[in-house]
């Protein structure tokens, strides 16, 4: 007969914040917090910009031509965390664009993230779905 | 009555180490923190993989049944599980195959949209889609 555990919330003994996982390959053990995406989003950035699906994420602002700031519930721990993203550019012909941080401008927070879409011409332009993923540590 | 139970390791019946344990999903875990909880399935990567750059091999995955080379530079990967929806998190990334010929850059098609089985990923360099060196996805959202 199969056996359920059934609890409502997970923690660890010594440290609330540390459960430890054993590998797929049964050679290691890490730390689950530290694997799990602690945000995801996925988003519209053009016209009325929106937040079509997400976890962990309160708000998208838009703060101009291809430029967004996303606001999470929870915050991050600090400020340097991972911060993958993903895009569907409006034409696969043109604007081929890539998304980041600008360097100087944007900088990472525990609240929020701001991030750009800048198409190979040296534009900013807006992506009609604009995805990323938060990995790192949550407050 | 709040359910606690401390132990150091939870393994499955079998006792192989816990690779059978589930997990449901309205579980929460303790941030690392220490100062917030959050559902740990939502959190959880539901696929990712590592496909050779002619879109012919995956080197390796998660939740992945194939890979579809649908033509030079672009591929879908299909997965084992759906996503419950269109609106999930996708992140794709490429090994460029020639460096040197500057303005390469991924990007992700419109043409025909991401569904719940799968996702597509281009690859361009120069402007001009390219088969890579390597191709890597990874996606979070919600499972079916």
């Amino acid at each position: 007969m199969a056996s359920i555990l059934k609890v409502d919330e997970m923690q660890g003994v010594t440290s609330a914040g540390d459960i430890t996982i054993t590998s797929e390959g049964g050679a290691a053990t890490m730390s689950l917090q530290q694997g799990v995406a602690k945000a995801w989003a996925n988003v519209d950035g053009t016209g009325t910009v929106a937040i079509d699906d997400s976890f962990n994420s309160a708000s998208l602002t838009d703060r101009g031509t291809g430029q967004y700031t996303i606001t999470y519930t929870n915050s991050m721990n600090n400020s340097v965390y991972a911060c993958p993203f993903g895009g569907k550019n409006p034409s696969v012909a043109s604007n081929l664009g890539c998304l980041g941080i600008a360097e100087g401008s944007d900088q990472l927070a525990t609240g929020s993230i701001p991030f750009r879409v800048l198409f190979g011409n040296g534009s900013f332009g807006d992506y009609n779905e604009l995805t990323l993923t938060i990995i790192g540590d949550l407050a | 009555m709040t359910s606690q139970l401390n132990v150091d390791t939870i393994v499955d019946k079998a006792g192989s180490g816990g690779t059978n344990i589930k997990v449901g999903n309205t579980s929460t875990y303790v941030s690392d923190g220490g100062n917030v909880t959050q559902n740990a399935v939502q959190g959880l990567v539901k696929a990712w993989d590592h496909v050779s750059g002619d879109g012919t091999t995956i080197d390796d995955s998660f939740n992945i049944s194939s890979h579809t080379d649908s033509g030079t530079g672009q591929g879908y990967h299909v997965f084992t599980n759906n996503m419950n929806n269109n609106d999930w998190s996708r992140m794709g990334f490429t090994q460029w195959a020639d460096f040197g010929t500057g303005n390469g850059a991924y990007a992700l098609s419109t043409g025909n949209p991401d569904t719940t089985s799968q996702m597509r990923l281009l690859h361009y360099e120069n402007a001009t889609l390219t088969d890579p060196q390597e191709r890597y996805i990874m996606v979070a959202g919600d499972l079916a």
